[in-house]
């Protein structure tokens, strides 16, 4: 028998299906009790920064879905709006309803995965096939778009690379009027489920003063009470011209960021909406008239960002003139959310790790890069 | 209280910091790199700046030395800051600030990892994404890209 006082060291990862990609985490537990945790990461490094010193801007472009293969229009969208400040490319309206309205369609699809693993993390197997039906229609319709189903590759420097086909707008349109109800059925199911309340209220919850402290940003910020959304605060392409709320709870435990991510799907489907009446009644050329593969950026420097699914993504540019970018820094959301992992999980549960974790909607490959 | 005045209460309390505005880039604030700390304890806590959030911590290669660009924002007031320092290529140290910013722990030990800079006062300060035994800083602008330890390299070099 080992000694009781003993801790028992224990790895999490990095092939573990509930890490969503390859987090280690190596736990000290005192029977049920985590005692201390250490997040060990790097597993899935591809050296997205370093790529981009020995590439071209245009070479470098279609890398970019991949810093995050869950929302890969937000960080072309970050990419792009810096090579286009730097450049002095102006972008038309029609493009940026274009990106805004795919770049919200992307969030609602990344919600969604987010919802299924996430109640399958916590022995919910249902949820899991009701929000893949619902992915599942969103990326047909990429596909239709963009001809990818996850690394899209559409947006250039100065547009996108294809215009809308002729009956994409009306699906899309088919699609948002579908989806509220089927929002409304998940509520059902889980927001007073009594198993998913009990396991979630209380739990993991991160105040507004630490939330800070770990630079934590995007709906886990908001469901610690800070009003932060950075298409309100510092709105980028045409959120200023739309009409939409940005989502707060104030406990910060696992249950509030359910329920921030689940009514930031229904604000996302009202953005979309937006996006796609503007588009039916205006036309724009939206194809880009730059001659990409020569483009060369004046030398300078700039940081764009972007409210993506998981946080605050912005993109730090610095060019030399050349045709290839001198430096590229991505901050992402889930970077800063492992870090603040062993402060939530300490003294907790282990069964609730999953149920902290889940709720943090991290993904690797945007932590690694 | 315009930004103007602000910065000359700064410029009160820290003699060698200037205010730079380049052509076709964001303007920022660069100070030695001695007295980092100081100028982000002010700016975290006293009230009139009020930047209670790192929003990201960029190091630059620039050949005769690193850039740090540490990226400041304050969720009251909308604002974003961003502080520059220079640090010597052969004697790449620096103060760490984790102190003040529990966020920089995983950027500085980054930095580190791809950039080879100290941060001294990171009791914890280890690689973050390459191997434990790698040699070489990634990022550094001389880095030698046809490593021979990179699979596709192995066969040609042995």
């Amino acid at each position: 028998m080992p000694n009781s006082n003993q801790l028992m060291k224990i790895n999490i990862g990095p092939q573990h299906p509930s890490t969503h990609g390859v987090l280690r985490l190596v736990l000290e537990l005192d029977g049920e009790f985590i005692r201390s945790c250490e997040p060990i990461i790097g597993y899935l490094h591809r050296g997205m920064e370093k790529m981009a010193e020995n590439r071209t801007y245009l070479q470098y472009l279609p890398t970019v879905d991949r810093v995050d293969y869950l929302s890969g229009f937000f960080y072309a969208s970050a990419f792009c709006d810096a090579v286009e400040y730097l450049a002095q490319i102006e972008v038309n309206k029609s493009v940026k309803y274009i990106r805004v309205l795919t770049m919200e369609m992307n969030r609602l699809a990344s919600h969604l995965l987010w919802l299924g693993t996430f109640m399958l993390d916590l022995g919910a197997t249902t949820p899991l096939f009701y929000c893949f039906r619902d992915r599942e229609v969103i990326l047909s319709l990429f596909e239709s778009l963009t001809g990818q189903r996850l690394m899209y590759n559409y947006y250039t420097f100065g547009g996108v690379k294809h215009a809308i086909p002729s009956d994409w707008l009306d699906k899309t349109a088919e699609f948002v009027n579908s989806m509220p109800s089927k929002i409304q059925d998940y509520e059902n199911i889980i927001t007073k489920n009594p198993i998913f309340v009990s396991r979630t209220k209380g739990i993991g919850v991160i105040t507004k003063k630490s939330a800070l402290q770990y630079s934590i940003t995007g709906p886990n910020l908001r469901a610690s009470g800070v009003n932060l959304d950075y298409r309100k605060q510092k709105p980028y392409l045409i959120y200023n011209e739309l009409e939409f709320d940005s989502i707060t709870a104030e406990n910060g435990d696992s249950f509030d960021r359910y329920k921030v991510r689940v009514e930031e799907m229904r604000v996302c489907l009202k953005i979309i909406s937006q996006c796609v009446d503007w588009l039916k009644s205006n036309q724009g050329e939206v194809v880009s008239a730059i001659k990409q593969p020569l483009l060369k950026v004046p030398a300078g420097e700039y940081i764009s960002n972007v409210e993506a699914p998981r946080g605050l993504c912005s993109c730090y540019l610095k060019s030399d003139g050349t045709n290839m970018p001198y430096r590229v820094k991505w901050r992402t959301g889930s970077y800063y959310a492992v870090q603040i992992l062993p402060k939530l999980l300490e003294d907790n549960l282990y069964p609730d790790l999953m149920a902290i974790f889940g709720s943090l909607d991290v993904i690797l490959p945007e932590v690694d890069r | 209280m315009s930004f103007d005045a602000k910065f000359d209460i700064l410029k009160e309390q820290f003699l060698n910091i200037e205010f730079i505005s380049e052509e076709n880039s964001f303007e920022k604030i660069r100070i030695d790199s001695n007295s980092i700390v100081g100028l982000l304890n002010v700016l975290k806590y006293d009230a009139l700046f009020d930047f209670d959030m790192l929003s990201s911590f960029i190091a630059v290669d620039l050949k005769d030395n690193f850039e740090l660009i540490y990226d400041l924002y304050s969720t009251n007031s909308n604002k974003s800051l961003q502080i520059s320092t220079l640090i010597d290529r052969n004697s790449a140290k620096v103060s760490s600030i984790t102190e003040i910013f529990k966020s920089a722990h995983f950027d500085e030990c980054e930095i580190f990892d791809m950039f080879g800079i100290e941060f001294l006062g990171n009791k914890n300060l280890k690689r973050l994404f390459m191997p434990k035994e790698w040699v070489g800083y990634p990022l550094r602008k001389d880095y030698v890209l046809d490593d021979s330890r990179l699979a596709w390299n192995s066969e040609v070099k042995s």
